[in-house]
């Protein structure tokens, strides 16, 4: 194993417990805090080679950043609910450090994780109206910035999320 | 007498009765009803006349002349006189089709044929006037003891002529008949025969006693399709089944005479809308509108069978009738999915206080109720998927997504080794889960498909709400060789083609920062980048023996790829798999999605430098006066395996040839043989 790299169990029980934790909370902000949208996910900023992040695709649209994402759901969206049945998350680099950010020793500071989510949404608060099956692929990095975010900081950020209406 | 067996309604019985009767000559009359919907109603002469007379019929004509003479200008002559009947078949070329029976015994039956071949001689050479060409029997086919022959108007005299002749022993019967791919609804005239029955005299010339007892079942059965056919505007796709107990024709039958028949009149007819209208989608195209009111419903509880025959209409009309609260309409809650106009006025139930956001909680995609707009498509579409669906976004770097997804799922299904030696690394991870409360698409067949069983997945299945426990979601994470025994334990799948059927799959692909780099020294970094790749679809899980189709399935699938030692320089950082029950591909559109991959695609298969051994205007893989469309195909095959090959064009036929001229097939082929030093050089185009 290369140095520097955490055991495996630690990199499973971290990713999956973050993972599992995070959806809970972002979709419970979808529901119903939907001013703290924007701040899931990443500040914009760019990939090498110049392409913007985050990148956020919601059924085929593109938004820009989290603002957009919030702007979206407190403007143009009915109340949304959301059931998730399965999801589950891989470790993509547990070595993740972007240049110019100090970074700790700690695991989970480091680790950038893939969460495939699957479940239905509501766009309604009529238990009554029809539920659509979604398919929701996020890719989580660690909060660099953790000083901004009020009383609990994020240990996470969005920032690649592919969200689409399947059935 | 012959006996020909035939199926019926029975309106004062159980609705479906097997019976034989006795069959006699027969006219045929084809009542247009529309393009979708055309139904012969066969009747004997005598009764075509007396119900036509003292009625209106449902074209406005009186009587069996007045009835030919209507048809006649549409595409079927009836020639309704003294038993002669007609069988002009526009759809086919003007041509006549007749009836030969009782050849099968005769001595010619022994053949190997079953002395068809005999038959059709003998036919042709009786069948021919005694000057002028010999008669030519243009088309023919076999539908149990008959064989039908299609000929020309002229020689349909000659052959009828026929009848009662002797061919090699036996008594041919010769007549007119029916179109077969078209529903044929016998009426019986006198209901002899007719097994348990008295023989009564003409159900519908006894109109005094209109006993439904005394009505033969197939003539109630074939009346009722005319009431439908009166009732039917095929331009405004409507059924207008209003005010029925005014409806003389059905007074006629008596079908308002008891309680018993009258409940069960309802059901027979929508029996009788199931076989005019014999699948969904016939239905949903044929009927959008039905109006039902001045019926004196107090409930819809006796119309319920409407709601089963009738899934998807969009406009309902139930006016005038008595129904007086959401109780009695509650039979109805869940059906009628797809309505969007429901008229409810002049009914009691119209004054409740929450009569409108009842309806509309009820019916989701109502868009008028009564005369009042309720909802705009608009808000209908919000309701459903309020962020608007767009086609996939595909943004690949140097074609490496479309090339490996085009490579990947050909390669899974037929040789998962290959896809692994390919792609995966030691560090690769794989991970599968199930949802098994995933909704379905609500298809005719998932019906009787019964529910997934998901043994083959459920204990390497990563759900992470299920699976909580530290041990199991790591032991269920699969690294590197893990994945080989994974992929070898998981059912053989078939996905649809890429390119052949590329509605059914949905593709997204986007750059992605920040991916492990294999060169890395190992210690923390930005990372190199990669894609990220989000699929989803179906495929069909094979039974390992028999490699028949067991199962059909939905998935959603993302990849990551990075930098590697691959093929093409990559290798996958992840590869996680969700299962689903079968969800269609309707939600991402039909029509308008894959356009990037598969335009990316086509442009990795399409030959952008000429091929060495197809120089233009050589018309190799082009249409050509005498080449079959085959050929075209297997040409434009054989140079697309080429040039991912190198291989000649005859060598990449013959490799083709091997696998079914299945490319997937042939480049996992070609791969294999490679690793084995089994390709000649000779074999390889010489590049210059």
């Amino acid at each position: 194993m290369t140095p520097g790299i955490a055991p495996e169990d630690v990199l499973v029980k971290i990713s999956t417990e973050a993972s599992t934790a995070f959806m809970n909370d972002y979709h419970h902000a979808l529901q119903s805090r939907r001013n703290t949208i924007s701040s899931f996910y990443i500040p914009p900023s760019s990939m090498q080679g110049g392409k913007p992040i985050p990148t956020i695709v919601m059924n085929g649209n593109i938004l820009q950043n989290g603002g957009a994402v919030q702007e979206m759901f407190e403007n143009q969206m009915p109340p949304t609910r959301y059931d998730t049945q399965s999801i589950d998350c891989h470790v993509l680099n547990p070595q993740y450090a972007p240049e110019g950010v100090s970074h700790s020793r700690s695991a989970a500071s480091t680790m950038t994780i893939l969460v495939i989510v699957s479940g239905t949404v509501r766009f309604s608060e009529d238990r009554n109206d029809p539920e659509r099956q979604f398919s929701e692929t996020l890719v989580l990095v660690p909060n660099q910035d953790r000083r901004a975010q009020g009383q609990r900081p994020k240990d996470f950020l969005i920032q690649s999320q592919n969200f689409r209406v399947v059935v | 007498m012959r006996r020909i067996k035939a199926t019926f309604f029975v309106l004062h019985a159980q609705p479906l009765l097997e019976v034989h009767l006795d069959f006699q000559p027969l006219i045929q009359i084809r009542i247009h009803l529309s393009r979708h919907l055309n139904i012969y109603a066969t009747a004997y002469t005598t009764e075509m006349n007396q119900r036509g007379r003292g009625r209106g019929s449902w074209r406005g004509g009186r009587g069996g002349q007045n009835r030919s003479q209507q048809y006649s200008s549409e595409s079927y002559s009836a020639g309704v006189n003294g038993g002669q009947s007609n069988g002009t078949d526009n759809s086919h070329g003007g041509l006549v089709n007749i009836g030969v029976r009782g050849w099968r015994n005769s001595k010619a039956a022994d053949s190997n044929d079953g002395g068809i071949g005999k038959l059709r001689e003998f036919l042709e050479r009786k069948g021919s006037p005694p000057s002028g060409p010999p008669a030519k029997i243009t088309k023919s086919r076999t539908e149990g003891d008959v064989f039908i022959i299609s000929v020309r108007p002229e020689l349909v005299e000659r052959m009828l002529h026929l009848n009662g002749f002797s061919f090699a022993g036996a008594s041919l019967t010769v007549e007119r008949w029916g179109n077969d791919h078209l529903p044929v609804l016998s009426i019986s005239p006198f209901d002899q025969g007719v097994a348990g029955q008295p023989q009564g005299q003409n159900g519908f010339v006894k109109q005094a006693q209109p006993d439904p007892s005394q009505i033969g079942p197939s003539s109630t059965k074939a009346a009722l399709t005319q009431v439908l056919a009166k009732r039917y505007n095929p331009s405004l796709k409507l059924l207008d089944l209003s005010a029925l107990k005014q409806d003389p024709d059905l007074q006629q039958l008596g079908v308002f005479a008891t309680p018993a028949t009258e409940s069960k009149f309802f059901p027979v007819l929508m029996k009788i809308c199931d076989e005019v209208w014999d699948t969904p989608a016939k239905k949903a195209e044929s009927v959008e509108s039905i109006i039902v009111s001045t019926n004196n419903l107090a409930t819809v509880l006796d119309i319920t069978t409407l709601a089963a025959t009738f899934p998807s209409l969009k406009n309902l009309d139930l006016s005038n009738n008595l129904i007086p609260d959401f109780e009695a309409l509650k039979y109805w809650r869940w059906k009628f999915r797809d309505l969007e106009h429901l008229v409810l006025t002049n009914n009691p139930i119209g004054s409740l206080l929450d009569f409108k956001k009842t309806v509309m909680r009820w019916y989701p995609k109502l868009l008028k109720l009564n005369s009042a707009e309720v909802r705009t498509p608009k808000d209908v579409q919000n309701q459903q998927n309020p962020i608007q669906v767009l086609p996939p976004y595909f943004q690949d770097e140097a074609e490496i997504g479309a090339k490996f997804i085009t490579d990947f799922f050909p390669l899974f299904d037929v040789d998962r080794d290959t896809a692994l030696r390919n792609f995966y690394d030691a560090n690769s991870t794989f991970s599968v889960s199930v949802n098994t409360h995933a909704k379905r698409v609500q298809h005719e067949e998932s019906n009787h498909n019964g529910p997934t069983s998901w043994d083959q997945y459920i204990r390497k299945s990563r759900n992470l709400l299920k699976i909580t426990h530290l041990s199991a979601r790591q032991s269920r994470l699969y690294r590197g060789a893990q994945i080989r025994t994974t992929w070898e334990q998981m059912p053989r799948t078939k996905h649809p083609s890429l390119n052949q059927h590329p509605a059914d799959w949905l593709i997204e692909c986007h750059p992605l920062p920040g991916l492990p780099d294999p060169n890395g020294a190992g210690a923390p970094s930005g990372g190199v980048g990669g894609l990220i790749i989000m699929v989803h679809g179906n495929f069909e899980e094979m039974h390992p023996q028999t490699g028949k189709t067991i199962d059909r399935r939905s998935f959603d699938r993302t990849f990551v790829l990075g930098p590697g030692t691959g093929v093409g320089g990559i290798r996958v950082v992840s590869d996680i798999l969700v299962l689903r029950g079968p969800g269609g591909s309707e939600a991402w559109g039909v029509s308008s999605t894959y356009q990037d991959l598969s335009t990316a695609a086509a442009a990795l298969s399409e030959p952008r430098i000429p091929h060495p051994e197809v120089p233009a205007g050589s018309g190799i893989g082009e249409p050509r006066p005498g080449k079959s469309e085959l050929q075209v195909q297997q040409e434009v095959l054989a140079i697309e395996l080429s040039f991912k090959t190198s291989m000649k064009l005859e060598w990449a036929a013959k490799c083709l040839m091997e696998n079914g001229w299945d490319v997937g097939k042939a480049w996992v082929n070609f791969q294999e043989l490679v690793a084995k030093e089994k390709i000649p050089a000779e074999a390889y185009l010489v590049v210059n």
